[in-house]
């Protein structure tokens, strides 16, 4: 009798897998692999608010220090670069504020900053940091500009350029 | 006596009966029964199942190139459209076929990333249907029933960003075709 009931609960239990399988019911399949690949290149991109700046005629003994009318020029730095890289502005000056013969030293000329990464500094014929970030992104900032007011100025209108450069490694 | 020594007799003789037939017995029992099994499996199964399915694409590559998050906010593939045909043979018209698709994880270059979830598609053809790439679970590309013969055309795009670290990211894709 005992292997009776031993072969009865083998039959019993195959069927119930049987059953088991056919109620799941089998399926066919196939799989296929797809390769995505993206590329992320080097990039450097850098807007100023306005292209010019001007210091109105003050009194020196009333206004020592003359903003800029187009005060606060929003600056805006985008970049593509290596994860630990430095991402780097700079202004440089072309030269003196010039009025045909006479000028303005350029040093007279600073600026504020606001915005993180961007940097004060004043005006000078070398390369003068603005702004220092790791990586990239894009950064969104403030320069506010102000020329040291002087009774010793010829009158004249002065001009000159500066240039920001934006490196992104 | 004598009818003693025969009952023993048959008794051992039985017992010699069983003995030999007990080495195979769950064998030779589901033998048996094998006949009645076919007909139970067919009465559950109630219908056939595919025979064969079979999935293809025309590249084994999607590349997006690098371009300028302002000028380009969404990239497309430069071998969009991506050719991929699905066949099904064998099918009861009831029966259903999935295609499905997950990533392996993030776009990677590095140990730089690029969350795979920028990356969508949109899908043209009969069964097919449009969405958004997942490294956690399958992504459902098409759906059928009964026997199959589709051919899609996919168009692959990534969300451009100026946060993404300089680098050449890879990544792959696993497409499954299950039919019931």
């Amino acid at each position: 009798m005992r292997k009776y009931a031993v072969a009865g609960t083998m039959v019993v239990t195959c069927l119930a897998v049987l059953l088991s399988m056919s109620a799941v019911g089998w399926a066919v399949t196939d799989q296929q692999t797809l390769t995505i690949n993206a590329a992320v290149a080097a990039k450097a991109k850098l807007t100023l608010g306005v292209a010019a700046i001007n210091f109105a005629d003050s009194d020196p003994d009333d206004v020592p220090s003359i903003g800029a009318s187009e005060n606060p020029v929003s600056v805006t730095v985008k970049a593509h670069s290596g994860s630990s890289q430095t991402v780097t502005l700079t202004v440089q000056a072309s030269g003196d504020l010039e009025s045909g013969g006479d000028s303005i030293p350029i040093t007279n000329v600073t600026w504020t900053a606001s915005g993180s990464g961007f940097l004060s500094g004043t005006m000078d014929t070398s390369a003068q940091p603005a702004g220092s970030w790791t990586g990239s992104g894009q950064r969104d900032g403030q320069f506010s500009y102000f020329l040291a007011n002087d009774w010793n100025y010829q009158t004249g209108s002065y001009t000159q350029s500066v240039v920001y450069t934006l490196s992104a490694p | 006596m004598e009818q003693g020594k025969r009952e023993s007799e048959q008794v051992a003789a039985r017992a010699l009966q069983l003995r030999s037939w007990r080495a195979p017995e769950g064998c030779a029992l589901l033998a048996r029964l094998a006949p009645a099994m076919a007909v139970v499996l067919a009465l559950a199964s109630g219908a056939a199942h595919a025979s064969q399915a079979e999935l293809s694409f025309d590249v084994t590559t999607v590349s997006f190139p690098s371009a300028d998050p302002d000028l380009t906010p969404t990239i497309g593939a430069a071998e969009n459209p991506v050719q991929v045909r699905v066949v099904v043979k064998g099918q009861q018209p009831s029966n259903p076929t999935q295609l499905t698709v997950q990533a392996a994880g993030d776009l990677m270059s590095g140990s730089d990333s690029i969350p795979v979830g920028r990356v969508t598609w949109t899908a043209q053809g009969q069964g097919f249907v449009s969405g958004t790439l997942s490294k956690t679970q399958p992504e459902l590309v098409g759906q059928w029933l009964g026997k199959v013969d589709a051919t899609g055309q996919l168009r692959f795009w990534l969300q451009n960003s100026w946060s993404y670290a300089v680098g050449a990211y890879s990544q792959n894709l696993v497409y499954t075709l299950i039919a019931y």
